[in-house]
């Protein structure tokens, strides 16, 4: 999985994913997302739209990462969801806690 | 590139590292649905997700640095495509039911809800040393056409008791090889091109083989058989290369003799579709089996099967057989009578018989030209219509009657009929009788002597319309009579040998039984090719 971030305003970054997001790749991701926070975005959108598989434990990661940016004072939103993201996130529950936005502008719109 | 098989519906992968696992899944989902364009996109969605679930489940709890071996099976079919991930590793204590979401904090915990959300249906089962999951994900129809494929499941369940009960109804385990079953097998083995070919049946904890080609070994404990997984299939199982298929890889039939590599099977049922063998074939080299390929090896098991059943009939058939067979022996103070009838096959066309007459006892000893069930048809028959005639006081309208009687069914047959009939008068000793181009009866004098009771009629159903010739002998003291079918012959080299040796059986046996035992004992010591059948009748005082 390949990633790169932006920042889209002050303490706010955008981390996009392009390939599979599975077991092989759930560390490399917790450590883009340390990354961040520790370089001040404590509110990150995963963008997602180059997602092209996600498992459970990818969903795992992403708890993982909304867990570390609210105890940074941040959040954690996703932005553009492939089907599958949908549905994995609509059958575990995990959408009311994972809330995606169509883009990443809107994610931190209201903040 | 992991070690792969396309074969049709199915497509089966080795995955050998966690590192390209997932990759390599995604690679076999793609090759799948380039099969199966019907497949719709929220389906293969669902599906792609819970098998991927799966597989990263299995490499995220291998207890171990090494990795599991794992293999991926996809069967797409019109309804539904199903998947098996077996791997190694310890049992797995699962709990599929009663099972919720975690907490929303938890970062793990939802892989099997989120599959079982996913697909239709989830199994575990822990099948030797390997976990097998198993899903099915029934699929929207496709559009236009509505497919009517019956829906076939993978693996079928085993009711193990029905199924040892059906397969010990047969009476075939540990019984000697037979040409009718050999036959199949070797046709099968040439067939194919190759090394072996058995019919397996699989019995308690143990694989017995009725008939094999190209295999030294009798048995093999059930835990090797592959055959015991042909049985839980509905369908031809094929192993294309057992050196990457984990859950045959270890096995002492992979790793030593005979080396197995390539391995296709059939179940073979009885009764009520208790799967209780196969017809397998396997080879040291891998090798891939066709379509056409494996409906022959179908047809090959059910032929094997009809054969199978049929060897359960016919031991039915001996049974009503040895049922015609007299039971119990006259009242006739002074006079002992015993006969034997040892078929070749499970049914043959000699008989004896006797049945009380109004002074006396009448007997027949017949042999019905060639073996097996037609000529036991022939024979029953012949007894039949012979203890109707019996009734008649002169024993030339006896065999007049029979003939006239027999005449139509044994010109219908084809078949013709050698017997020795006999009368014996229990006051006087005298036995009249005919003999219908029989010729192998005498009576061993008590004093040493031997009287041969020559034959002079031709065999029924040579269409001789000439008087039967009735002769009589007289039965003294010591003296024993003795008719055998010429299956006797076979055992012993040449008549005057035989002679001799049956003359010191009956010298040294105290009655008629004992005559009959000892002459038995010799059939037995010996593969009869032909019926032998001995009536004995002796006069005591």
């Amino acid at each position: 999985m390949e990633f790169s971030s932006s920042e889209l305003s002050p303490g706010v970054a955008v981390l996009s994913l392009k390939g599979r997001f599975n077991m092989v790749t759930t560390q490399p991701f917790r450590d883009q997302i340390a990354k961040l926070v520790e370089a001040g975005s404590s509110r990150i959108v995963v963008e997602l739209s180059g997602v092209n598989s996600f498992d459970s434990s990818a969903l795992g990661a992403l708890i993982g990462g909304l867990k570390t940016t609210r105890q940074a004072g941040g959040d954690l939103r996703l932005s553009s969801p492939t089907e599958q993201v949908k549905l994995v996130l609509q059958l575990t529950n995990m959408d009311r806690v994972l809330i995606s936005y169509d883009s990443t502008e809107e994610a931190f719109s209201n903040a | 590139m992991p070690n792969s098989v396309e074969q049709g519906n199915t497509s089966r992968i080795t995955l050998t590292s966690s590192e390209q696992g997932l990759d390599d899944v995604h690679e076999q989902l793609e090759r799948v649905w380039a099969q199966a364009p019907y497949v719709k996109f929220i389906d293969r969605l669902s599906f792609e997700t819970a098998l991927i679930e799966m597989v990263s489940n299995v490499f995220q709890h291998a207890d171990s640095d090494i990795t599991p071996l794992c293999t991926v099976t996809i069967e797409t079919f019109p309804d539904r495509v199903e998947s098996t991930v077996v791997h190694g590793g310890p049992a797995k204590e699962v709990q599929l039911t009663g099972r919720s979401m975690p907490d929303e904090s938890a970062e793990s915990g939802r892989g099997i809800l989120l599959i079982q959300a996913l697909v239709s249906e989830l199994r575990y089962t822990r099948e030797g040393d390997y976990n097998h999951w198993h899903m099915v994900k029934k699929i929207l129809p496709a559009d236009g056409e509505f497919s009517s494929v019956p829906k076939v499941s993978l693996t079928r369940p085993i009711n193990e008791k029905a199924r040892q009960n059906a397969l010990e109804s047969l009476n075939i385990l540990d019984t000697a090889p037979e040409e009718r079953l050999d036959l199949i097998t070797r046709m099968t083995q040439r067939l194919f091109g190759v090394e072996t070919c058995t019919i397996s049946l699989i019995d308690n904890d143990r694989q017995w083989f009725k008939s094999r080609i190209g295999l030294a070994v009798e048995e093999t404990p059930r835990e090797q058989a592959f055959c015991d997984h042909t049985i839980r299939q509905y369908d031809t199982m094929v192993v294309p290369d057992a050196h990457v298929d984990p859950r045959f890889q270890n096995n002492p039939l992979v790793t030593g003799a005979p080396l197995i590599r390539f391995y296709a099977g059939y179940p073979i049922e009885v009764g009520d579709g208790e799967p209780i063998g196969t017809l397998c074939i396997f080879d040291p080299n891998p090798r891939i089996l066709t379509e056409p390929e494996k409906e022959l090896l179908r047809d090959l098991a059910l032929i094997a099967q009809n054969e199978l059943v049929g060897s359960r009939d016919l031991q039915q058939a001996r049974e009503v057989q040895n049922g015609l067979l007299p039971t119990s022996v006259p009242d006739m103070p002074g006079y002992e009578i015993a006969g034997l009838c040892l078929p070749s096959q499970a049914v043959g066309g000699d008989f004896y018989d006797w049945c009380e007459v109004e002074d006396g006892v009448a007997f027949t000893l017949a042999d019905v030209m060639g073996k097996g069930t037609g000529a036991a048809i022939i024979a029953a028959t012949v007894r039949a219509v012979l203890r109707a005639t019996s009734r008649q006081s002169e024993i030339s309208k006896a065999m007049d009657f029979a003939v006239k009687s027999l005449e139509a069914d044994l010109a219908a047959s084809g078949k013709f009929v050698t017997l020795f009939y006999g009368r014996l008068h229990t006051d006087t000793g005298v036995v009249e009788y005919v003999d219908a181009g029989h010729g192998l009866s005498w009576v061993f004098k008590a004093n040493g002597a031997l009287e041969y009771l020559s034959s002079e009629a031709l065999p029924l159903g040579m269409n001789m319309d000439e008087p039967w010739k009735v002769k009589s002998t007289v039965l003294e003291i010591g003296d024993t009579l003795v008719s055998i079918s010429d299956g006797v012959l076979d055992l012993i080299t040449g008549l005057r040998a035989g002679l001799a040796q049956a003359t010191e059986v009956v010298a040294k046996s105290a009655n008629a039984q004992e005559v009959v035992d000892a002459l038995q004992q010799i059939a037995e010591s010996q593969s009869a090719p032909d019926d032998v059948t001995i009536l004995v009748l002796r006069r005591s005082k």
